[in-house]
């Protein structure tokens, strides 16, 4: 079963860029050109973003190199363990809305410790799988086309991350726990 | 999509943009999926009588991609087959159950968000017109587009350009 997504998920890229290189000669598209304006007006949608997205990732590493973020641990601990949330975990999901590469890797760290099979470990899995880091996806795409008031955006994106931790948890200790 | 997106038209062609995003999404190429969103958002925005202000199909757009709605969590799963192979793949079902439920949470969120307050759509057009930072959208092609009031001047057009 791994060996089978392990499979899918290497050849996937290749094979949809195949496909799709495919589909546009039988369709008659002129590949080559397409695909140079397409790329040349990719660069410029991610020269558009580079101002949000630097603001974003700074503002989140200093909140992260503050200690902010342990400080928020330590406050929304209690609450957790009322649920069923281990305290390790808390500050992987709170991560989780941060900064995706941050999350995979306090995700690894958790499942060396404990186990990918342990309680933390899947729920760390869960939690990392079911959801999207909130902070970057807002600032490239409000930022691709100039939005800078995003209204309810964040707070209803940070309110789904926090129902995708609880759910994981919930779920993982109903199915093996 | 009317139910999610009943402010966009229904030949618009935003709603094919944003189809073809879900669709990716789904089929499980993630990152790959981020140029049709980018589409979608372009869409969206020639629907969007301001510049600068975020619309309410823009904010659910946004609702449901942060929240992903993925089938097979590849990052996922290759991590922890990284550190063991054994049982890689069994939170696929548990990640689909809680990707739904956030995906769920965030709609209801949203939908709810954007009467309140200082979310709504008015009154952040009335804030911004009062801060005189509201700049129109040239590229709006909906019928309603904002009516600015006399003597409206927005202090970012007043700014003089350096020239180096």
């Amino acid at each position: 079963m791994t060996a089978v997504l392990e499979a899918i998920s290497i050849w996937a890229i290749p094979v949809v860029v195949a496909l799709v290189a495919l589909y546009a000669i039988i369709k008659k598209v002129p590949v080559y050109t397409v695909f140079t304006e397409g790329a040349k007006e990719g660069f410029s949608t991610a020269v558009m973003i580079i101002p949000y997205l630097t603001a974003m990732l700074c503002a989140i590493g200093m909140f992260r190199a503050s200690g902010g973020m342990d400080w928020l641990c330590g406050v929304l601990d209690p609450l957790t363990s009322l649920i069923g949330i281990p305290g390790e975990v808390l500050p992987m999901g709170i991560m989780r809305s941060f900064s995706g590469g941050g999350a995979e890797g306090m995700m690894v760290d958790l499942m060396t410790q404990y186990g990918t099979q342990s309680q933390i470990g899947r729920i760390a899995s869960v939690a990392l799988g079911s959801t999207e880091t909130t902070f970057y996806v807002v600032a490239v795409y409000f930022g691709s086309v100039g939005v800078s008031n995003t209204r309810h955006a964040i707070a209803a994106g940070l309110l789904g991350d926090l129902a995708s931790l609880i759910a994981s948890a919930v779920i993982v200790n109903i199915m093996w726990f | 999509m009317r139910l999610l997106f009943p402010d966009v038209p229904a030949d618009h062609p935003a709603n094919s943009a944003m189809a073809l995003y879900f669709a990716a999404n789904i089929l499980g190429i993630g990152n790959a999926a981020t140029p049709f969103g980018l589409k979608a958002m372009q869409e969206l925005q020639t629907l969007n009588p301001t510049k600068g202000i975020a619309t309410n199909a823009q904010c659910m757009l946004m609702a449901v991609s942060t929240t992903s709605i993925t089938l097979i969590p590849v990052t996922a799963i290759g991590l922890r087959a990284g550190i063991q192979t054994e049982g890689a793949a069994e939170i696929i079902a548990p990640v689909i159950i809680a990707t739904t439920i956030s995906t769920i949470t965030g709609i209801f969120f949203t939908i709810l968000f954007q009467k309140m307050g200082n979310w709504k759509w008015e009154k952040a057009v009335a804030k911004e017109i009062a801060a005189g930072t509201l700049e129109i959208n040239d590229n709006y092609i909906g019928d309603n587009p904002i009516v600015l009031p006399e003597g409206y001047k927005c202090v970012n057009a007043d700014e003089k350009k350096v020239s180096w």
